[in-house]
């Protein structure tokens, strides 16, 4: 403790910045933690809130139809829900949603304030919707607000909750079923999930959306989390490769800087044994130090990115949590790799031959390899110019340092916008071959194709389906359209348009290519009521995982003739005859969604990526400020004989400059492959082909924003070591 | 080895050119340096350190003026002031007709680069350069006026004047200390600069070396060079046309000339 606050004494800023770009690092391995924080949450939730293993929509049941499904075996409670779409005052679409609450076990509702619903004119909803003690208006009907609160199910939707008795007689009855199953495991979700559809079947009972399975206490967004969390995981790997070099280089320039007073102290008789204990225990004591601050700066920012993720995606407000896993790995990391570079630094300095140690300052005399030695004959540019490569060569590690850094940030700062520019065009190519400007979904059991095509009095509108399906288990949209369908009008790659003749089909090229499907195959279409088998004759290129069949064909299929789901529309406000339609979204509306989804992307990796940048730099110029302390004697000697501090900026902007190229390339190689593989990630866990854009605007940005760091950089240690007289860097001993 | 002593104008080149520009040569003053109440102190109150105090001092064109006195006295620190590596907490220097007690840091060093060759006891060369190469650096940023080749033709000669034709493509870290110093020295005269400071330049020398690093010195007064020479060799002082003793920060007694 004593040498390290002697080491501290001797040169506080130096030792301050690698402890602090150390600390950032080792906190920036937090993000790591951020999937068991957030999972952990997660699972707290479930618990409270009693999430159900199997949830169906359905067309509305009675009870006796709902006790049918309680008896199915391997079903532990089965209970019916009321969910009915209505409209506020103020035009907002929304869901009353009916509970049982004095005997649900499903979906607690969470309450935050207030109590829960007595009576049937009482709901509890979120603060968006009004204070408690207030009223909203549903559909005509005034309720009066008696609590604040959600259950996980729908938690971040404004939605209101009533007795089910209130919402019973709107919908006909229970038409949203929440199973718990005896066994939650995956597989036998998957048979209980068939029996339950059969069962429903038999009693007369139809949907068209899959049931949800949740297996071993999943929650809905999982699969989304994990995938988050897996990419924030890479990133963290990444950040905790930045510190490892950071540390080895951090270490080894501490050890060998002390290559002359370990001399003279060999020349005095210390044993080599001793010297080398002590210089392990130096590096030891600033890797500890520097713990100490990052460790809870790790735990800071796992918490705050798990934070981050889960209102943004899930709007549940994560409760404090700690990774001690990740606490202790990244601690016995660090300690284990400063040992390990420590150990490695000081029996180099013990090692070297006496009068030599003696004679140098660094411990890096020039002239030593052939690498020095060729440089040395090569007389090509400037002095200056000679004077920074040999300087690079001299410390290849920390030359290759400060370009690993330097990359670091610079794959960074590209990764971001290429997933920006990459999701933007997924986003602009999904919608592209849609032409309507809007799209009215509507109630169970739909409305009849005839009677809602052409009703909108101010544009052209066109029914049509839009329900899930299954090709071997790969989840797809099913669309059913007209032939001469006027509102999806996509490039037609290989073969041709379905016609509304026998089961014929046309697919996604995307999936068609990934699932090895061609022009002339039959593929068994799975559907929310039964397997049916259609011809594909044509793929369309629509950057969507989806089938598009006639919607004749698929009323039928889905044990509904004649009906249709959606109503799309060429008005943003249609005016539609129909009153089934429950929910009209706009064009614009789906985009500014899109564009939410990718805001969320971009704020969570855009914090990363700050972190990153941030790391990097600041390990650069820890790195440039040890560089610079050695190197203090030879800059003074420039200045003694003649230079001015631009001739020093020239120089160190001439050493750092081709450093930033090398590293600037290999960043944008970096960045582009991590885009790549991040992109790679979403698009095989959603089974979409979301394609790479490459920011390429964005690449002068960062050459600039490199370059002018790099100068900043550089006239910032300048006016540092010119602000000393040269007459004292001069004197001064190594 | 030692060097062999030659005058630096041996080359044709050099008698060519004026040791000193016109100006110098007919000075109004004849002392090249005027020191007056020369003070640098560190710190402020109980705690300062006093490197020189009020110290006045003349050093005349074309002398070999040598600064001896006990460790601690002050001659690095007066010697520093003069050839503009530090600056004076108070008093007034005049280098040459120039002011430079009071100059920016970039002019100081356009100046240094054009009127001071300074010789360190530790050599200080530019690790990553080569003989050759450390004195053609001196010559590159007086701005001397001259094609790339020629600065290296002259690096050369001024090397081979000190008698290291055989090295002058050796890193530093390939030569001995007494080699390193003559480099040191070469560097320093190369610019042809009226003056040169030399701090303890054969403190780490054996004496024979020093003895060279010393002759090498003295002969460029033959050309008009003013040299302040600091050593703690009494015996190489004798030498000297003049003898600053130090003590404490001031200036105990001035020995010869006239
Ligand atoms: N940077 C500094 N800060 C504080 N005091 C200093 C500094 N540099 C020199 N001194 C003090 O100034 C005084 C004169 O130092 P200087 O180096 O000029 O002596 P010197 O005569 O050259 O000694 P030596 O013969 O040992 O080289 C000394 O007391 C020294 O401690
Ligand atoms: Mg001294």
């Amino acid at each position: 403790m004593r040498s390290m606050l002697r080491q501290f004494r001797r040169a506080p800023g130096r030792i301050l910045a690698s402890v602090f770009a150390l600390a950032l690092a080792i906190g920036a391995i937090g993000v790591l933690a951020v999937p068991t924080v957030s999972e952990s949450t997660l699972h707290d939730a479930v618990g409270q809130d009693g999430l159900a293993d199997i949830i169906v929509d359905t067309t509305p049941l009675d009870a006796d139809q709902l006790a049918a499904v309680g008896d199915v075996s391997g079903v532990a409670v089965a209970e019916g829900q009321a969910i009915a779409a209505v409209e506020l005052a103020d035009g907002f679409l929304t869901r009353l949603i009916g509970l049982d609450l004095d005997h649900q076990t499903m979906d607690l509702v969470q309450l935050e304030a207030g109590r829960l619903p007595a009576s049937e004119d009482e709901v509890v909803t979120t603060a968006a919707l009004g204070a408690i003690g207030s009223h909203v208006v549903a559909d005509g009907v005034s309720y009066e607000i008696v609590g604040h609160g959600s259950t996980l199910w729908w938690s971040g939707d404004d939605v209101l909750f009533a007795p089910f008795d209130t919402v019973a007689p709107m919908t006909g009855g229970a038409n949203h079923l929440v199973v718990t199953a005896i066994d939650d495991g995956s597989a036998s979700l998957h048979t209980l999930s068939d029996d339950i559809r059969a069962e429903l079947g038999e009693t007369g009972a139809t949907y068209t959306t899959f049931p949800q399975l949740l297996p071993d206490g999943s929650t809905p967004i999982d699969d989304d989390i994990e995938q988050v969390s897996t990419l924030i995981g890479m990133l963290g790997i990444f950040a905790g490769m930045v510190a490892l070099v950071l540390l080895a280089g951090t270490t080894n320039t501490l050890i060998t800087e002390r290559t002359r007073e370990v001399a003279v102290m060999r020349a005095l008789g210390g044993r080599s044994r001793q010297l080398r204990r002590r210089l392990r225990r130096i590096a030891l004591g600033i890797t500890a130090v520097a713990l100490l601050v990052g460790l809870p700066l790790g735990v800071f920012i796992s918490n705050y990115v798990a934070r981050m993720v889960l209102t943004e995606f899930v709007g549940v407000t994560p409760s404090f949590a700690i990774d001690w896993v990740v606490v202790a790995a990244s601690a016995i990391g660090a300690l284990l790799a400063a040992r390990l570079v420590a150990a490695r630094a000081a029996r180099r300095v013990t090692k070297l031959s006496l009068p030599e140690a003696l004679r140098d300052r660094d411990g890096a005399p020039f002239g030593g390899r052939w690498t020095h030695r060729l440089l040395a004959k090569l007389p090509t540019g400037g002095l200056i110019g000679r004077i920074a490569v040999r300087s690079n060569a001299r410390r290849p590690a920390r030359t290759l340092a400060v370009t690993t850094q330097i990359a670091a940030a610079v794959a960074a700062a590209f990764l971001i916008p290429t997933l920006v520019s990459s999701v933007n065009d997924f986003n602009t190519a999904t919608l592209a071959p849609w032409t309507w400007e809007s799209v009215a979904i509507a109630r169970d059991p739909g409305l009849p194709i005839e009677a809602s095509d052409d009703h909108d009095r101010l544009g052209t509108s066109e029914a049509g389906i839009w329900v899930d399906g299954a090709i071997d288990d790969e989840e797809i949209w099913v669309y059913g359209l007209r032939t001469d369908s006027t509102f999806f009008s996509s490039d037609v790659r290989e073969g041709r348009w379905y016609a509304d003749t026998g089961r014929e089909a046309m697919i996604s090229n995307g999936f068609a290519e990934r699932r090895d499907v061609a022009v002339g195959d039959t593929i068994p279409l799975e559907l929310a009521n039964g397997t049916v088998e259609y011809e594909i004759v044509g793929t369309v290129d629509d950057s969507n995982v989806a089938v598009y069949v006639d919607r004749a064909d698929l009323a039928a299929d889905l044990g509904a003739p004649g009906m249709a789901n959606v109503v799309w529309s060429s008005s943003e406000s249609p005016w539609l005859d129909v009153d089934a339609a429950v929910r009209v979204d706009t064009a614009a509306d789906l985009a500014a969604e899109d564009e939410a989804g990718r805001d969320a992307v971009v704020l969570i990796f855009g914090a990363i990526g700050a972190i990153v940048v941030g790391v990097s730099a600041l390990a650069v110029l820890s790195t440039m400020t040890v560089n610079l302390f050695e190197r203090r004697h030879e800059l003074a000697a420039l200045q003694a004989i003649g230079a001015r501090r631009r001739r020093l900026r020239g120089l160190l902007a001439r050493e750092l400059l081709p450093v930033g190229a090398v590293g600037l390339v290999a960043g944008l190689g970096l960045g582009a492959l991590g885009a790549r593989a991040i992109i790679g990630s979403f698009e095989s866990a959603d089974a979409i082909d979301i394609g790479v854009t490459d920011a390429v605007v964005a690449i002068p940005f960062i050459v600039a924003g490199t370059a002018a760091a790099l100068l900043l950089l550089a006239a910032a240690v300048v006016r540092t070591t010119s602000k000393r007289s040269i007459a004292v860097t001069l004197r001064g001993a190594a | 080895m030692s060097p062999t002593v030659r005058d630096p104008h041996d080359g044709g080149m050099h008698t060519t050119t004026p040791v000193l520009d016109p100006a110098h040569v007919v000075p109004a003053n004849p002392a090249l340096v005027q020191a007056r109440d020369l003070t640098r102190v560190w710190g402020k109150g109980h705690a300062a350190q006093i490197g020189v105090a009020e110290v006045s001092l003349d050093v005349r064109r074309g002398e070999l003026l040598a600064v001896i006195g006990p460790s601690g006295s002050g001659k690095s620190t007066l010697g520093s002031l003069i050839a503009g590596i530090d600056v004076p907490t108070s008093g007034s220097l005049v280098v040459d007709g120039t002011r430079i007690d009071q100059m920016k840091p970039d002019r100081l060093a356009d100046w240094r680069g054009a009127h001071v060759g300074i010789v360190f006891q530790q050599f200080h060369l530019l690790p990553t350069l080569t003989a050759v190469e450390n004195v053609e650096l001196a010559l590159e940023l007086a701005r001397v006026d001259a094609g790339r080749r020629e600065r290296r033709r002259r690096a050369i000669e001024a090397l081979e004047w000190v008698g290291l034709a055989a090295h002058v493509k050796k890193l530093p870290a390939q030569m001995s200390g007494g080699e390193q110093q003559r480099v040191g020295i070469a560097r320093a005269m190369v610019t042809r600069p009226p003056m040169i400071v030399a701090d303890e330049p054969t403190g780490a020398l054996d004496q024979r070396n020093g003895h060279a690093v010393f002759e090498l010195l003295a002969g460029l007064t033959s050309v008009g060079t003013t040299v302040v020479f600091i050593t703690h060799d009494l015996h190489l002082a004798e030498s000297a046309d003049r003898v600053v003793s130090m003590i404490d920060g001031r200036i105990e007694s001035v020995r010869g000339g006239a």
